[in-house]
């Protein structure tokens, strides 16, 4: 008794830990019910279990926490008795007991207070009786319930046979001294050998359910007898593998958990009793041991192989099975919860544990063996039932459906397994299954009309002639419009040799044409490809050598632009529904991009699906935002002119704009839009888009999570529809409704579509049932025909469908599982692909082409989470002897890649760290520095404003510093939507999203929003330049209105300098009559700014025009005219003859003003791509607010206007204009046609173009000649004032 | 050398695939390649004869010689 008090058993401190932490769990009350029928003797039973209650020490124990441990000790006041309850001739009787022994069950012992067991002998009738045992499970594990049972009926069949009881159960001191000689011992070393060389994995082990394994208070159990035919295979089995029976089972329900793996391998828990040959083998208390066994079966190999090995790898097991558990996960680093060393567990009880009491009939009934963490199989044979599978399952990991359904699973998979001599043979999935799986939930088939997508839009575009088919802007085309436009470029292309069978690539930003040029491709019979204008010239290079199309349409050179698309009446080639429609690029893994053909039968039966699905009609406007790279762009181009819809184009670039989108969308009344699942979460936190109300919103390109369904719907009014596809099916190929009332998580990607078989196939194709994993296939006419000119990457991936024959399936390489009512789960990934805001990306491809441009040995492009957010990181190992240019390489990727495929963060390595298996060990790469070592004191109170929004949205630990890059700290183009919008809210100002990618650093941005908040001051009608001496020089403004200009001018000049602005730079004024009256109005600033003196008037180009018309209107008012400077302006004749300038001309203009070769950019034919333009290249122009920027573009067209209908009046005023002399010569413009409308003309050449007048290099040399100017026409003015 | 003692040593032999005479009779069986299936039905068929095996005690000395202790009877000699 001196070892009292003592230490836990390794055994118990599991248990005390768990219950302490959750006092009020009743899951550790083990207890079962012996039935018992016949003529019991009280007396003797009750005598058999005081006799039992005097032996068992555990039923005393007392525990207590101290500082080095929790001790146990015997308490010989806490026995535990024999409550008798005598229901006889109570009604339902049994009913009665069953309620208090269920109500006891689910009551927790307090371990301070009450005895770890307790008994009741229920007596029913005469003849019946229920015998209750409950034992905490610190008391008794499962062996010692049986024990100390046997032992009461050892004691009462003594009593009335007169024989001699066997020895008594011996005393716990006994096993704490055995487990002591253990752990000093010799074999408890040999054992830690076995285990630290058992090929245990030290990761999470597989499981069959979900979430964490924690114990729950409750468990669910379902039973389910084995038929007797399956005992008698499995007996038969065993005897032909050589093993027995128990290790049979326990080796097949190992494989069907191994089939939940990914690798094929379970690591299942096989409880041990732990008695076999010490001396504890007679004591009652809690000594179980669970041992971990590796069960990853060769299905290839012969079932009996696979028994054998189990069973020796048990024997092997068992024969070190007194080393703890406990002890094997420290060894193995698995500490703390839910780290565990074994999933699911499998516990065979082949022996019948009832226990026989003289001349009664006895039945053993279990309730309970302590807590499941995951779920335990149970086989038992029972001499009633034969035998039995129980299923115990953690509530919180398993419903109890899902639970019952592994049980019938894998009895079905234990029957078809010994029905087979391999494994490979034997789905997961049962029969019923394989039925719902495969057949019920594709049951989609549905009619659709045998015929092409050309024939459908033609159809769609004589039905609905007079009604409008697109818009963008204020630009409409009808369908008649729209009609005979497209059909025009059929003509011309089929003029030019394009048939059935070609290819016309279209490299065309989002315009009026584009959709003109997909319809007209159409129409020609052949495949579109769309290109993306925005790409660099490497890539399109790349895209066009594989696909070799016919023609191309586009602004570039060897291509096709909008002006020539006619031709005369030439007979259209009709394609076949077989025929290709598009082809579309996504990234390949091997470096080359592959091109996906569709046909025309598999669109179609898309868009038609779509179209009745969803009930479009003539009432929707479906806004088109989505590049023609990516095939969601397809359903929008072409399902509007299927239901006589409108499709509205957003203007190029808007796509990226989530509060242009917002405009779009209530300026247009769009009914329809989509969204890339990244794209909509910036969406709906954008101010402009709350409350807006949409039919219907589709997502696509990610996954779509639940809490964003939510907001969407807490922001929106509207259907949100969540739909899946790979572009090798033609778009989409499940749906599913995301609508308010949804609450699924995950959300799932839905139901196949018309037409559409979905499997969720294990590695072997075989179909795995509902909640597993496995990898998506998709069947059906929407399958794309293959890859361009690759059919070897077809062959691989477009395989022949194993459930029907003739038919193919292809392999999205997605991981998904299906839920219980067929509608699938997306997983992820089983490679390395990702997505880029909703565009596949292959890390392969980048790095291949990567690798073959630049001075680089090896390279990884690797996802890396940074901050809450991933970024695509490139880990670069430099040729030896180089040093490795990040600034290089990261050019070199702009040059050779799309944007969304570039590295967003560099690291130069020596080497690439390799795992055991000789792979990347991608785990080991390191992050990237995100260059947040400085301190505070650097930033001004600005920079540390934008520093802090750069902490919030990249995630970062400290303040970056003054030029850190938005970019390279792992900054994509999403997250600098988000910055702008965080920036906006915090200054006030919104910097624009191009001042964020001209200077994405701290400090850049920090100087456009002092920019901004000049410009948002700078845009008023007087705009003061510099301050100074002396009377000012006032500036008249170019075409657009403003007269920033002129701020080198006023920096140089060292007198006041004031510009004069446009008004019609306010959005609601209304424009001016003429020049003249525009000059009335800046004459009235002048006189209330300068009410005497000589006026010195200055203007560039246009201003120089204005300058002198008011030097016109001065003189005619009696005010002296003081120096008269145009810079490089020509009297307006010269426009005279010129047509009207349309928009376009007002675009070009707008492009000369900012310094660019408006020829040069033929493609940019929008106000918002010419904004965009200039704002993704940081000019100044493309950083004004958008109402302001588009007041400039008005301003120019009303100029331009303006100066037509001018006509010069004289002055007397003396002229002295500045020259550009580097421009026209060959041109009729010279300094000397002023001659007619000045007293005086002086020409001052400056080495310049035009375009340069106003440089600073310009600016310092007028300003020398112009304040000579000035000074001498103000003593002039004096010298004739005095006389 | 009692009988069922003779017997008990044939059926071990015979669990085994060796004879009679190579039985260790203090050797663990579990070591010897003894499964507990075969012990059951061997603990079967000693109780048709009458001896009833305690299993427990059976445990705490899992040799031949375990065996026939745990069915009440006294030990025997190994030497004829």
């Amino acid at each position: 008794m001196t070892i009292f008090p003592a230490a836990l058993t390794e055994a118990q401190q599991g248990i005390w830990y768990a219950q302490a932490l959750d006092p009020a769990n009743p899951i550790f009350n083990t207890g079962q019910v012996v039935h018992i029928d016949g003529p019991l003797d009280l007396a003797a039973f009750q005598s058999a279990v005081a006799g039992l209650i005097a032996e068992v020490d555990s039923f005393r124990l007392r525990f207590k926490a101290e500082a080095e441990g929790v001790r146990q000790w015997l308490d010989p006041d806490t026995a535990a008795v024999l409550a008798l309850r005598d229901l006889r001739g109570q009604v339902d009787a049994l009913a009665v007991a069953r309620a208090e022994m269920a109500r006891d069950h689910a009551t927790p012992v307090d371990l301070a207070r009450d005895g770890l067991a307790a008994f009741t002998l229920y007596l029913i009738a005469d003849d019946q009786a229920l015998w209750y045992e409950r034992a905490h499970h610190l008391a008794l594990d499962g062996y010692a319930m049986v024990l100390v049972t046997q032992r009461v009926a050892a004691l009462y069949n003594a009593q009335l046979t007169g024989r001699a009881a066997p020895p008594s159960l011996a005393p716990l001191s006994r096993a704490l001294e055995a487990d002591a000689a253990y752990q000093a011992g010799d074999q408890c070393p040999i054992d830690r050998t076995y285990w630290a060389a058992a090929g245990l994995h030290h990761g999470a082990p597989e499981t069959l359910g979900r979430g964490r394994a924690v114990s729950a208070r409750r468990f669910d159990r379902s039973r389910h007898p084995l038929p007797g035919e399956l005992r008698t295979a499995l007996l038969k089995r065993a005897e032909d593998a050589g093993v027995s029976w128990p290790d049979a089972l326990t080796a097949l329900t190992g494989a069907y958990v191994a089939r939940f793996s990914s690798e094929g391998r379970a690591q299942i828990g096989v409880p041990h009793m732990g008695r076999m040959g010490s001396i504890a083998a007679r004591v009652p208390c809690t000594l179980v041991n669970v041992l971990p066994l590796v069960v990853a079966p060769d299905e290839d190999a012969p079932t009996n192989d696979l028994l054998r090995s189990c069973a020796a790898d048990l024997a092997q097991a068992r024969k070190h099975g007194r080393y703890r558990a406990e002890h094997i996960r420290r060894d193995l680093g698995l500490v703390g919860a839910g780290r565990r060393l074994h999933g699911p567990m499998v516990n065979v009880l082949p022996f019948d544990a009832t226990p026989r009491f003289a001349d009664t009939k006895t039945r053993l009934e279990i309730l309970g063996a302590g807590s499941v963490d995951d779920i335990t199989f149970t086989f038992r044979d029972d001499p009633g039932t034969g035998l039995l599978l129980e299923v115990d399952s953690n509530p919180e990991r398993y419903s109890a459906a899902e639970a019952a359904a592994h049980g019938a699973r894998l009895l079905a998979f234990m029957q078809a397994a010994f029905g087979a001599d391999t494994l490979v043979d034997v789905p997961l999935a049962s029969p019923t299954e394989v039925e719902q799986l495969v057949h019920r939930n594709n049951a989609t088939d549905h009619p659709v009309p045998d015929t092409t997508l050309t024939t459908l839009i033609e159809a769609g575009m004589r039905d609905n002639s007079d009604a409008p088919a697109l818009t963008l802007g204020d630009k409409t085309l009808s369908h008649a419009e729209l009609d005979r436009r497209s059909l025009a470029l059929a003509r011309r292309l089929t003029a030019d040799g394009v048939t059935m069978g070609s290819i016309v690539a279209v490299d065309l930003p989002r315009s009026l044409d584009l959709v003109v040029a997909l319809f007209g491709i159409l129409r020609a019979g052949a495949a579109w490809l769309p290109l993306n204008p925005e790409d660099p010239p490497a890539r399109k290079t790349q895209v066009l050598d594989l696909a070799q199309p016919a023609r191309v349409l586009g602004f570039g050179p060897d291509q096709l632009p909008p002006e020539g698309w006619s031709a005369p009446e030439v007979p259209l080639a009709q394609p076949v529904p077989g025929d290709a429609a598009y082809v579309i690029f996504t990234s390949g893994s091997t470096g080359a991009p592959k091109g996906v053909v569709v046909e025309h039968r598999a669109i179609v039966n898309r868009l038609l699906w779509m179209r009745d699905h969803y009930g479009f009609g003539p009432q929707d406007r479906i806004l088109q935002k989505t590049p023609a790279t990516f095939d969601v762009s397809v359903w929008e181009f072409f399902l509007p002119v299927l239901c006589g819809a409108e499709l509205v184009l957003a203007p190029d670039g808007a796509h990226r704009d989530p509060r242009h989108i917002a405009r779009l969308i209530r300026d247009h009344a769009i009914t329809t839009l989509h969204f890339v699942p990244s794209m909509l979460e910036l969406f709906v936190e954008t101010r402009e888009a709350q409350g807006l109300c949409v039919t219907r919103v589709f997502t696509s390109g990610e996954a779509l999570r639940p809490d964003l369904r939510d907001r969407f719907h807490a922001v929106l009014k509207g259907e949100l529809h969540n739909l899946y596809g790979p572009t090798e099916a033609a778009v989409d190929v499940s749906f599913w409704d995301a609508g308010p009332q949804d609450r699924s998580d995950p959300l799932p990607i839905g139901h196949p579509v018309w037409n559409t078989r979905l499997y969720v196939l294990d590695q072997r194709l075989r179909p795995v049932p509902v909640g597993v994993p496995g990898r998506l296939w998709i069947g059906g006419v929407q399958l794309a025909r293959g890859y361009l000119g690759r059919d070897d990457l077809t062959a691989e991936r477009f395989l022949p469908d194993p459930f029907r024959p003739g038919a193919r399936i292809y392999d999205t390489g997605d991981m998904a599982e299906l839920r219980a009512d067929g509608a699938i789960v997306y997983l992820g990934r089983e490679d390395h692909q990702l997505k880029v805001r909703g565009i596949r990306i292959e890390p392969g491809e980048i790095e291949a082409r990567l690798l073959s441009a630049c001075p680089l040995t090896q390279i990884a492009v690797v996802p890396k989470v940074m901050g809450g957010s991933t970024r695509l990181v490139a880990y670069a190992v430099p040729e030896t002897g180089t040093t490795g240019d990040i600034v290089a390489l990261r050019a070199t990727a702009v040059q050779l890649l799309p944007e969304p495929m570039r590295p967003q963060a560099w690291v130069l390595m020596e080497t690439l760290p390799l795992g055991a298996s000789g792979k990347l060990d991608r785990k080991a790469l390191p992050l990237p520095s995100d260059g947040t070592e400085v301190q505070t004191a650097e930033l001004t109170p600005t920079e540390t404003r934008v520093a802090r929004q750069f902490v919030r949205i990249l995630g970062l630990a400290a303040l970056p510093a003054r030029d850190a890059d938005f970019f390279d700290l792992g900054g994509d183009s999403l997250g600098a939507v988000r910055l702008a919008m965080a920036l906006e809210e915090d200054f006030g100002t919104d910097p624009g999203l191009g001042a964020l990618f001209e200077s994405p650093t701290v400090a850049g941005l920090a100087a456009a929003l002092s920019a901004q908040d000049e410009v948002n001051a700078g845009a008023g009608p007087v705009l003061r330049l510099s301050a100074g001496d002396g009377l000012p020089l006032w500036c008249l403004p170019p075409a657009g209105g403003l007269g920033w200009c002129y701020r080198d001018l006023a920096r140089a000049l060292g007198r006041p300098v004031i510009a004069l602005q446009s008004p019609t730079l306010e959005p609601d004024a209304p424009p001016p009559a003429s020049i003249e009256a525009l000059a009335e109005l800046y004459l009235g600033h002048i006189r209330a700014l300068q009410p005497e003196g000589p006026v010195h008037l200055a203007g560039w180009s246009v201003g120089g025009i204005m300058a002198q018309a008011l030097a016109v209107q001065l003189e005619a008012a009696g005010r002296a005219v003081g120096a008269l400077a145009l810079l490089d302006a020509y009297p307006s004749q010269h426009w005279r003859n010129e047509p009207e300038p349309d928009a376009t001309a007002a675009l070009k203009a707008l492009l000369a003003i900012a310094g660019f070769d408006p020829d040069a950019h033929p493609e940019l034919r929008t106000p918002e791509a010419v904004l965009g333009f200039l704002r993704l290249r940081g000019h100044p122009l493309g950083v004004l607010p958008e109402p302001l920027a588009r007041g400039v573009i008005r301003t120019v067209q009303g100029t331009n206007r303006l100066i037509r209908a001018h006509r010069e009046r004289p002055t007397t005023a003396r002229l002295l204009h500045f020259t550009a002399a580097l421009d026209h010569s060959g041109t009729a413009m010279s300094p000397a046609q002023w001659k007619p409308f000045a007293g005086q003309v002086e020409a001052v050449p400056l080495q310049q173009r035009h375009a340069g007048m106003t440089s600073g290099a310009a600016s310092r040399v007028i300003a020398v000649r112009l304040a000579q100017e000035m000074t001498e026409r103000e003593r002039r003015h004096h010298a004739t004032d005095g006389v | 050398m009692d009988a069922n003692y003779a017997m008990l040593r044939a059926e071990v032999a015979k669990l085994l695939h060796i004879s009679p005479e190579e039985v260790d009779a203090d050797e663990n069986l579990t070591d010897l390649g003894i499964d507990s299936m075969r012990l059951m039905t061997l603990f079967l068929a000693l109780d048709t004869q009458g001896l009833a095996v305690e299993y427990s005690m059976f445990l705490e000395r899992p040799t031949m010689n375990g065996i026939w202790e745990a069915t009440g009877q006294p030990p025997q000699s190994d030497t004829e």
